[in-house]
């Protein structure tokens, strides 16, 4: 008798992995419908969640993490892209303190489509940082995304100066944020962000690089002017910054701690040459 | 003069009746699975990963509670009413009062005592993940205080809801219609707060009458609010809670308890039983 029964089981387990396998295809399909299928509303959320915000939130992460992980091919669709930042807003909007719907946004910046789509995932980073007080990344981030992909520079110095105040942040943000302004032609405000910096810090290590980067970006504001009376009085602007000595605007070029030079770059603005000095003082040995 | 006593042995006897539930020994595997899973779920996670364990642990709490006291606990009630035994108990020298605080206090030890072996559970599998596995992905400000908390709390809501479980069953004498009204006054409990919030936000989102807004309003302060009670999310990110919270919150139980007990009892003693 027992062999009879084993048979039966036999025979009952390939008949339910071939409907499994014959399903799996109708299952497909109905994913893919699914994907079309428009999202709850963000209320609609906050009212379903009950007292289990941190869960629902988990959850819905999770999906966007399959949607982007589940994608046939490297490229991501525009209504997968546009369902894994919807998925995103969601999981925020439900528990916004959550870090990682913000990572996730800040690494699909890199397959977004346009700034639009850049100015949504900053505008979600941003609302992020109002919640995480705590926390710099998420201007960091934000700020990033303004300098590299939209060439805000202001706009990325703002960020970066408001993430340097968060305090435990790291000291190179104020830097950063200077550097960020000096680009935007704000050289004045990056100045004054060093000063506030300074005033506050007692750490002796990071007020020597603040006082070195407040150093740099006074007579980086320095030659700024010169150039900018050089142009008033020649009408041209100088090509490059020995110009300035040489029309007697400025008695000679500052020079900065480890010998690295300024220079006016192709579109006349003050920079720092990448090459440091340190190879000359080798040679001279 | 035997007040206290036979509220005391009620209480004991409810306990008892209570652990002998099988469905109890379901509600522990349940959470000790969930437990389990708290290790393998995090894995889905990059970065908050001791967010997304207290979440799972407190939530696991939280929803245990809740099977807890709609399952079981109600019915330990009205199986006296159903079955009739409420003769043979109050044919002795308990009065009303007596029976209901004493099948209330019964009961809150068995929800206490559940509670702390499913939280001891989910300590333990956060203690886990925090010790061995995932400890630099906690916030900076996680306490263990602010998590007890949150389980502490869970407490004083599950307290709230059986009060309002004691007194539908007084009003119904059924389980089954008992359960499905609480359960009902848990879920308005819960999304009362965030549906006044809508209508009467400044910007309005949804078109509102005047008369529905006011109907609202008086719901809010009438039904119970439990979303008072969660303290998950401030466990799970480490974030500050006001002293103020806690205590106006375990006020608010306290008196919503008592108020739901002594509807109750008054229901309770005007009622026949036949």
């Amino acid at each position: 008798m027992n062999w009879r029964w084993a048979i039966l089981i036999v025979i009952l387990l390939a008949v339910q992995a071939i409907s499994l396998t014959k399903l799996r295809v109708y299952y497909k399909q109905t994913e893919d419908i699914q994907r079309t299928i428009p999202l709850p509303p963000e209320n609609f959320l906050k009212l379903i969640r009950m007292e289990f915000s941190g869960l629902l939130s988990d959850v819905i992460f999770i999906q966007a993490q399959e949607t982007l992980g589940n994608r046939k091919t490297r490229e991501i669709t525009p209504e997968a892209s546009s369902l894994v930042m919807a998925l995103i807003e969601r999981t925020v909007a439900i528990d916004p303190y959550f870090l990682d719907p913000y990572y996730l946004a800040q690494a699909f910046v890199w397959y977004s489509k346009g700034p639009d789509e850049i100015r949504r995932i900053n505008q979600l980073l941003i609302t992020g940082a109002e919640y995480r007080t705590w926390d710099p990344d998420l201007l960091f981030y934000a700020g990033f995304n303004h300098y590299f992909f939209l060439r805000e520079y202001r706009r990325a110095g703002d960020l970066f100066s408001q993430a340097a105040k968060i305090h435990g942040g790291w000291a190179g943000l104020a830097g950063l944020a200077a550097k960020m302004y000096q680009r935007g032609r704000d050289t004045l405000t990056g100045i004054a962000l060093l000063k506030g910096m300074l005033l506050k810090t007692t750490d002796k290590e990071i007020r020597q690089y603040l006082e070195a980067r407040l150093d740099q970006y006074q007579k980086m504001y320095y030659l700024e002017s010169a150039a900018k009376i050089y142009q008033e009085k020649f009408l041209v602007p100088p090509r490059q910054i020995e110009e300035l000595v040489a029309a007697d605007i400025i008695p000679s070029i500052p020079v900065l701690p480890k010998g690295q030079k300024f220079y006016l770059d192709i579109q006349g603005n003050v920079d720092i040459e990448k090459e440091a000095a340190p190879k000359s003082k080798n040679t001279d040995k | 003069m035997n007040r206290f006593p036979n509220i005391y042995h009620l209480a004991v006897i409810t306990f008892k009746e209570g652990i002998r539930d099988r469905a109890l020994i379901g509600v522990f595997i349940i959470s000790l699975v969930m437990m389990v899973m708290n290790v393998a779920f995090i894995s889905f996670f990059m970065r908050d990963l001791g967010k997304v364990s207290v979440d799972l642990g407190l939530s696991t709490v939280s929803l245990a509670g809740l099977v807890l006291v709609l399952f079981i606990g109600l019915n330990l009630i009205s199986k006296d009413l159903d079955k009739k035994t409420i003769f043979l108990i109050l044919s002795r020298s308990i009065s009303r009062t007596q029976y209901l605080l004493g099948k209330f206090a019964g009961l809150m030890g068995l929800i206490i005592m559940s509670m702390a072996i499913i939280g001891l559970i989910s300590f333990l599998s956060v203690l886990l993940i925090k010790s061995f596995l995932a400890g630099v992905f906690f916030a900076k400000s996680f306490s263990w205080w602010t998590f007890f908390l949150a389980w502490g709390m869970s407490v004083v809501s599950l307290m709230t809801l059986t009060a309002v479980g004691f007194l539908f069953c007084t009003l119904t004498s059924h389980a089954f219609v008992a359960m499905v009204i609480t359960s009902m006054v848990y879920l308005i409990g819960q999304t009362l707060p965030h549906i006044q919030e809508l209508v009467l936000a400044r910007q309005q989102v949804l078109k509102v009458s005047a008369s529905l807004k006011i109907i609202i309003q008086i719901l809010y302060y009438i039904m119970p609010n439990f979303s008072l009670f969660d303290f998950k999310l401030q466990a799970a990110h480490g974030l500050p809670v006001e002293p103020g919270h806690i205590l106006w919150a375990v006020v608010y139980g306290l008196v919503y308890t008592t108020v739901c007990l002594w509807l109750a009892d008054l229901v309770f003693k005007k009622k026949e039983f036949v």
